[in-house]
């Protein structure tokens, strides 16, 4: 028996062991050293780059091509399909580009806690050398030193179309330069895709009300806050367990009330909170009258299961919802553009960019796979997803064939709602995580009424203005 | 003199032990010397930093002490001199093991062993398998016919799984790793210090420096404990003086820490107390840079930190109600199940489910009934009030149709309601034992004095319940305190992650999550940290100290 | 006698009551998992079907001329659904109150499109149609709205036909068992790599803490030296200490050993176990002394005297501390979801790959439900195995 433990302990030992010997086996370790030494070109020092490197390499692409630079990049995946079109992307530009081999990995989450988790990745020194991160976190990031500035690297390279060869809205704020406060001058990535918001409506549940058509409405130039309520009173009125309308609770549903009212989160030049103007309050007031009339599902009850269920007339939400969308069988849907408010109807240009870790070892490589993830083919590629609209504006066929993928049969409502728009933050004056943690409870007070609107309007901006510099 | 051997085999001893004696005394010289070589390193590098420098000094200094204690020891063949060497072999010794597994990539190739060790699985079942049959197949002590071949199927069961798992080639790579100057050197050195700990320990030794049976007691038992001590210095001790040195800086994990002196608690702490004049508004009675935290009448109450002080209020409020909830209940369940029925460990199992199946679960478990649109507890109330409303004679209700995760005013008490169905049935089991352990002959004597249910339940059950009573409310209040996975979970899309509608559910935790990684303030973090662990200990120390008083009184 | 047979039924009335109460607590601690575990074999549909019901079923489909058409229970028939169409609210401009409805195709404007007819009442103006109700014309109504409604047929003859509301027309559906749910979730979330890396993790840090604790536990019992029992006084101090205070710390640490993102982080840090070499000290205390004396005097070391007379004494102990370690590894969350939440999906243990699929599947309640029953499937496997142990445990802890 006293043998036998010792072979216990031995065998944890050895199970132990088992675990290094797989690493360079089948698969992948998971810390891209930052003590990485310079590649080499000489072949006698493979073998020894093979055990010191780190970064994940499997063997086959080893044995392809010994000297090739490894890059690990990666998106938010919103759903399975989106993984595996990004996968063979992935694999495509693998496959044409011989200079480096590439590693895709999905990020874990949708929620925001993606870039949350991110952030502690680099901290730990595990991040990959290129990654996608939403508009809002460009300026925490670059502002922190996460991200790289391309800009010289950008001049470098043939393959760059350009700053205008993507949507202004986005470019304008991915070029900023925190230190001369001057747009045009950095370059801190590139945008992956845009999108937008737009209402999906339940066809069958607005015909059963008796209600007009939005789309008809919205073509007769009769889409607006009156008529949308009146939709949604219709609806919400079929019975207890029907919502007119549907959002949920994070900062670009308010946002598009305040914005189509006139209002903004922040001044022009995005260096003080605006929410104490008039057109601000305005338009909070037209949303909360939306929930305390209650034809809308619930502030913050996940208003998705409810609309896929057939539950809700109209269902805010953004282009990434349609993938989902198309599995559903138990009633028409399409989509409309957002109703015009006293402003107009001014959506968001939502956007995020790939940017390249501070800390890769391969700049050069890096922002050549970015430019090759933002270029006419791989966005037609993901755009067919349906998830996803082309971040690039200087090829018109791009646009075409995201059109044509159908449903929903009104795609034109996305690029109408793009063309009046606000690309979404970040602030480069100040900080974003740090508003968005003082505005969202304070307009959830108001929704829910635990906070008078004059109150909202007197002392939001009080709390909002230290979260800038 | 009972010492520790290494069973089956034999080192040679090589010398004997007067000549051992000058050897490792010279040794000690040259030890001190790659000590103190190891220490200058550590300080003039300026990749060394964080943690890695702290543990560097602290290691290396404290070799360094121990190679000059064991060399003074040794000269003048002191028993102390052969104490402070053996430690600084052995901790040599482990030092070298633990750099070896590291330099080679041991711990982190664990990862690609949670790819392969699934193939494992079936192998280790079989092997746990042949041993529980082995073990009931044992009868009065003595093997059956069965348990020896059952054994063998249990260990080749084993081998199997870990060639299943990737042993062979584990051990290959293993290898081929360690033929690198590095590994070699560290494998060097941990058999070299292996060898002079295991010499140095032997028995002529301690007779040639006459060792008194207390220093060997004290080496035996040092070495039994030093794999947990150094454990627990290293991720424990070590981390909690860290954490506190980094509560007195400012520090974004990215950069280097600035230190501020107790700038953080001041932050964190501060309050403002003011009278509001007719008409004036809230804000502006509070001097620049305080926040509104609430008001009673013409009074507000202002705070630098408004949501360090909303997490506050809210986790007391929850322990407030989370407390008797979880508590009271149990310890009814408790007399019930304290019965000889048949059946009764059926339910006593079905109690305790909710406490196996782990915050995350529970809490997306409760998701889907909470849900306002479609959830089941809407539905059940909702046919409740149709019930109710068909009564005669009452007065009618409305449906209230809770939005249970979305209302600032209800989600924290659906938290209360969530964390209660998962520690009931533990804390019933808790009050269980206690009940079970109490003195029956008291019983019956209250009995015979004629005492009713109620009051024996009053003057015997409970005092006897009393340590009992403070382990459940002390441990479940600690439970309630660092309240965080079940607001994760609940609140997975409010800002902060975990915060609630309106920061209604935001925890002390959810707060120091919030700002140590998502806003990258350790310091403020850490220091968030210990003001919450001041407040753990404090309700700890209460409640023991009223267990104390009523056992006194 | 009659106050023995008044007794006996106070008794039996007793035992009832108990059976009762323990019975309602029961219910209420089951119904959440009796939700999950038969959600867990729903369609997303019926998941999210208002009101909800317990067990999952399906709609029954029927064939009908080869077609496939869904089966519903109209006024006590079971009757299949042909086609939707669109329903006109009409009403004679006289009273508008006697609302009648029609489908809209057997509605014609009066006087076509060109020169439709129109009469105004209460100052607004409608069309006028001619309305086919029943077989008969009906001329001169006025247009009040629209709704939309099936038309429902008897499967056996589609002449006999109804018309009423599909939304809320009641379904015929059978019992039906989505088992591929679970093969689902596992590829969605890679619940399969989750399930052996927790594994993986739960057995180090059981057999690692279990080792530790022997040994401690050993030393602090019986092994008489200086600074012991100061060492063991912080031991039992540590246990008071949260763990939220390790969290800044120990990631610090965890990102000088590159540990990051890697399971290391979740069995290192956790396998020297102040509370478990509390509990075997407590056990150890307790074995008596001449048990081992007689190993003494047979020159026996402490290694042979620990591994060959306290091990096998202490075995309950072992087993209480082993369940307590598995719990506590198996549902340990904050740690991984701070150490290990990020994007490297390959390396997640089982909680955090739940709380990310509560994100991800959020449109999918049932595949949550199927990935909260694989998450607590072994759990709830080992305790009912090894329940003695399970309670045992929580009694020690409470009693020392």
């Amino acid at each position: 028996m006293r043998h036998a433990r010792w072979i216990a302990v031995l065998a944890a030992l050895a199970v132990v062991t088992a675990a290094c010997g797989n690493t360079t086996n089948e698969e992948t370790t998971d810390a891209p050293d930052a003590t990485t030494t310079e590649e080499t070109d000489d072949t006698e020092e493979t073998d020894d780059t093979e055990e010191t490197d780190d970064t994940e390499v499997t063997e086959e692409t080893e044995a392809a091509d010994g000297d090739a630079v490894n890059l690990r990049w990666r998106t938010r995946p919103d759903n399975q399909a989106e993984i595996d079109v990004y996968q063979s992307v992935s694999d495509s530009i693998d496959e044409a580009w011989a200079e480096a081999t590439l590693e895709y990995e999905p990020g874990g989450t949708e929620t925001a806690a993606y870039q949350d988790a991110l952030r502690t990745e680099i901290a730990g020194g595990t991040a990959p050398d290129v990654f996608w991160i939403p508009g809002t976190d460009i300026a925490d990031f670059a502002n922190r030193g996460l991200i790289l500035d391309l800009r010289e690297v950008a001049d470098g390279n043939d393959s760059y179309a350009g700053d205008d060869a993507y949507y202004e809205g986005p470019m304008e704020l991915l070029t900023y330069d925190p230190e001369s406060q001057a747009s045009g001058e950095s370059l801190w990535g590139l945008p992956r895709d845009v999108s937008t918001f737009a209402l999906y409506l339940n066809l069958d549940l607005i015909a059963e009300a008796g209600a007009p058509d939005p789309r008809e409405l919205a073509d007769n130039g009769e889409w607006n806050w009156d008529t949308f309520r009146e939709v949604g009173q219709a609806v919400s009125e079929l019975g207890d367990e029907i919502y007119g309308f549907g959002m949920n609770n994070w900062w670009a549903n308010p946002g598009i009330w305040i914005n189509s009212a006139g209002g903004s989160f922040f001044n022009e030049d995005r260096t003080a909170c605006a929410l104490d103007s008039d057109e601000a309050v305005l338009g909070l007031e037209y949303m909360t009258g939306l929930y305390q009339d209650q034809l809308a599902v619930p502030y913050g009850e996940d208003s998705q299961p409810p609309y896929e269920a057939g539950q809700v007339g109209m269902q805010l939400t953004g282009r990434w919802s349609t993938p989902a969308y198309r599995a559903i069988e138990d009633f028409e849907w399409d989509v409309v553009n957002i109703p015009e408010g006293p402003a107009g109807a001014v959506n968001w240009t939502f956007w995020g960019a790939y940017v390249v870790n501070a800390n890769t070892e391969h700049p050069e490589q890096a922002f050549d796979l970015i430019t090759r993830l933002t270029d006419g083919e791989t966005q037609g590629q993901i755009a067919e997803l349906g998830a996803n609209i082309p971040s690039r504006t200087d090829d018109p066929d791009t646009i075409d064939t995201f059109l044509t993928f159908t449903p929903p049969e009104n795609n034109q409502a996305f690029i109408d709602g793009l063309n009046s728009s606000v690309p979404e933050g970040p602030l480069w004056e100040g900080d974003w995580p740090g508003f968005d943690t003082i505005m969202a409870p304070a307009i959830e007070g108001v929704v829910a009424g635990s906070q008078s609107l004059d109150d909202f309007q007197a002392t939001i901006c009080e709390q909002l203005d230290p979260t800038f510099d | 003199m009972a010492s520790i051997r290494l069973p089956s085999f034999k080192l040679p001893r090589l010398l004997d032990a007067p000549r051992w004696l000058t050897l490792l005394t010279v040794w000690r010289l040259v030890h001190a010397l790659a000590a103190a070589a190891a220490l200058v390193l550590v300080l003039t590098s300026e990749t060394i930093a964080g943690p890695a420098r702290i543990a560097g000094l602290s290691a290396s200094i404290l070799l360094l002490l121990l190679d000059l204690g064991g060399f003074l020891g040794l000269l003048r063949r002191r028993s102390l001199g052969r104490s402070l060497s053996l430690a600084a072999d052995y901790l040599t010794f482990m030092g070298a093991v633990i750099a070896l597994l590291q330099a080679n990539g041991v711990f982190v190739g664990m990862d690609a062993l949670g790819a392969t060790f699934g193939r494992g699985v079936p192998y280790f079942a079989v092997a746990l398998l042949a041993w529980l049959l082995g073990g009931a197949v044992v009868k009065e002590g003595r093997d059956s016919p069965l348990t020896r071949p059952l054994r063998i199927i249990g260990w080749l069961a084993i081998g199997a799984g870990l060639l299943a798992v990737g042993l062979l080639p584990g051990l290959a790579t293993f290898l081929a790793r360690t033929a690198r100057p590095l590994p070699l050197g560290l494998l060097a050195v941990a058999l070299l210090s292996a060898y002079l700990a295991w010499r140095t320990f032997q028995g002529d030794m301690a007779l040639e420096l006459r060792i008194s049976a207390t220093s060997q007691r004290t080496m035996d038992g040092l070495l039994f404990v030093s794999p947990n001590l150094l454990g627990f210095i290293a991720f424990f001790a070590g981390p909690l003086l860290f954490s506190l040195v980094v509560s007195l800086t400012e520090w974004d994990a990215f950069g280097a820490p600035t230190f501020v002196g107790l700038g953080n608690y001041a932050n964190i702490l501060s309050l403002n107390v003011q009278f509001l004049d007719a008409g004036q508004s809230a804000s502006a009675a509070l001097p620049a840079g305080y926040f509104t935290w609430f008001t009673v009448g013409s009074m507000v109450v202002g705070a630098r930190d408004v949501m360090f002080w909303t997490s506050i209020r809210n986790i007391f409020v929850f322990t407030l109600f989370a407390l008797p909830l979880s508590t009271i209940p149990a310890l009814l369940l408790a007399t019930l199940l304290n019965s000889k029925a048949p059946g009764i460990k059926v339910f006593r199992a079905i109690y305790f489910i909710p406490s196996i199946a782990g915050v995350v679960a529970v809490a997306l478990i409760w998701r889907q009934l909470f849900s306002a649109t479609s959830g089941w507890l809407n539905y059940l109330i909702s046919r409740f009030v149709v019930f109710w409303n068909g009564l005669p004679l009452v007065p009618q209700m409305t449906d209230p149709r809770l939005q249970w995760l979305s209302d600032a005013d209800i989600a924290l008490f659906s938290l209360v309601i969530v964390f209660s169905w998962m520690f009931i049935g533990y804390n019933a089991v808790l009050f269980l034992a206690g009940l079970q352990g109490i003195d029956q002959t008291l019983h019956e004597a209250a009995m015979l004095d004629g005492a009713n249910r109620w009051q024996r339940f009053r003057n015997v059950t409970l005092p006897g319940l009393r340590p009992t009573t403070f382990f459940v409310i002390a441990s479940t209040g600690i439970l309630t305190l660092q309240l965080f996975g079940e607001n994760v979970v609940l609140f997975p899309t409010t800002t902060p992650i975990g915060a609630g509608p309106e920061n209604s559910t935001l925890t002390p935790v959810v707060y120091l999550y919030d700002q140590g990684f998502r806003r990258f303030s350790f310091g403020y973090a850490s220091a968030v940290a210990w003001v919450l662990f001041i407040l753990i200990f404090a309700f700890t120390l209460v409640q023991f100290r009223r267990q104390r008083e009523r056992v006194e009184g | 006698m009659p106050a023995v047979t008044g007794s006996k039924r106070r008794a039996v009335l007793n035992r009832a009551g108990l059976y009762l109460g323990l019975s309602a607590f029961g219910l209420l601690m089951l119904f959440p998992f009796a939700v999950v575990a038969f959600g867990s074999l729903k369609t997303v549909s019926d998941v999210n079907r208002y009101p909800p019901r317990l067990l999952p079923a399906t709609q029954d489909v029927v064939e009908v001329d080869g077609e496939e058409l869904e089966l519903y229970r109209i006024e006590g028939q079971e009757r299949v659904l042909v086609e939707r169409v669109d329903i006109g609210i009409f009403a004679p401009p006289d009273d508008l109150e006697a609302t009648v409805q029609a489908p809209t195709r057997d509605a014609e404007r009066r006087g076509g499109f060109l020169d439709t007819e129109t009469v105004e009442v209460d100052g607004e103006e409608y069309e006028l149609y001619d309305v086919t109700i029943g077989g008969e014309l009906v001329e001169g109504l006025v247009q009040l709205g629209s709704t939309t409604a099936g038309i429902f047929a008897l499967p056996e003859d589609r002449d006999d036909t109804v018309t009423a509301n599909v939304r809320t027309a009641q379904t015929v559906d059978s019992l039906s068992f989505q088992t591929s749910n679970f093969r689902e979730v596992t590829d969605l979330q890679g619940l399969d790599r989750s399930l052996t890396n927790t594994l993986l993790v739960t057995i180090l840090v059981v057999g690692g803490t279990v080792l530790t604790s022997i040994l401690g536990g050993y030393a602090f019992a019986r092994i008489q030296f200086p600074g012991r029992d100061a060492i063991f006084l912080v031991y039992i101090g540590s246990i008071m200490v949260p763990f939220v205070i390790l969290i800044i710390p120990l990631y610090q640490l965890m990102v000088a050993l590159g540990w990051i993102n890697s399971l290391a982080a979740l069995v290192f840090p956790f396998i020297f176990n102040a509370y478990g070499t509390f509990l075997m000290r407590q056990f150890f205390v307790s074995i008596p002394k001449d048990l081992e004396e007689a190993a003494v005097i047979d020159g026996a070391s402490r290694w042979t005297i620990l591994w060959r007379i306290f091990v096998p004494l202490s075995m309950p102990a072992i087993a209480t501390l082993a369940t307590f370690m598995f719990l506590y590894a198996w549902n340990s969350f904050i740690w991984p979801f701070i150490v290990i939440g990020g994007g490297n999906l390959d390396n997640h243990v089982l909680t955090v790959s739940l709380q990310q699929l509560g994100g991800r599947a959020a449109n999918f309640p049932h595949l949550i439900m199927a990935g909260v029953m694989i998450a607590i499937a072994v759990p709830v496997t080992v305790f009912v195995l090894a329940q003695r142990y399970f309670v045992e445990n929580v009694a020690t802890s409470g009693i020392k």
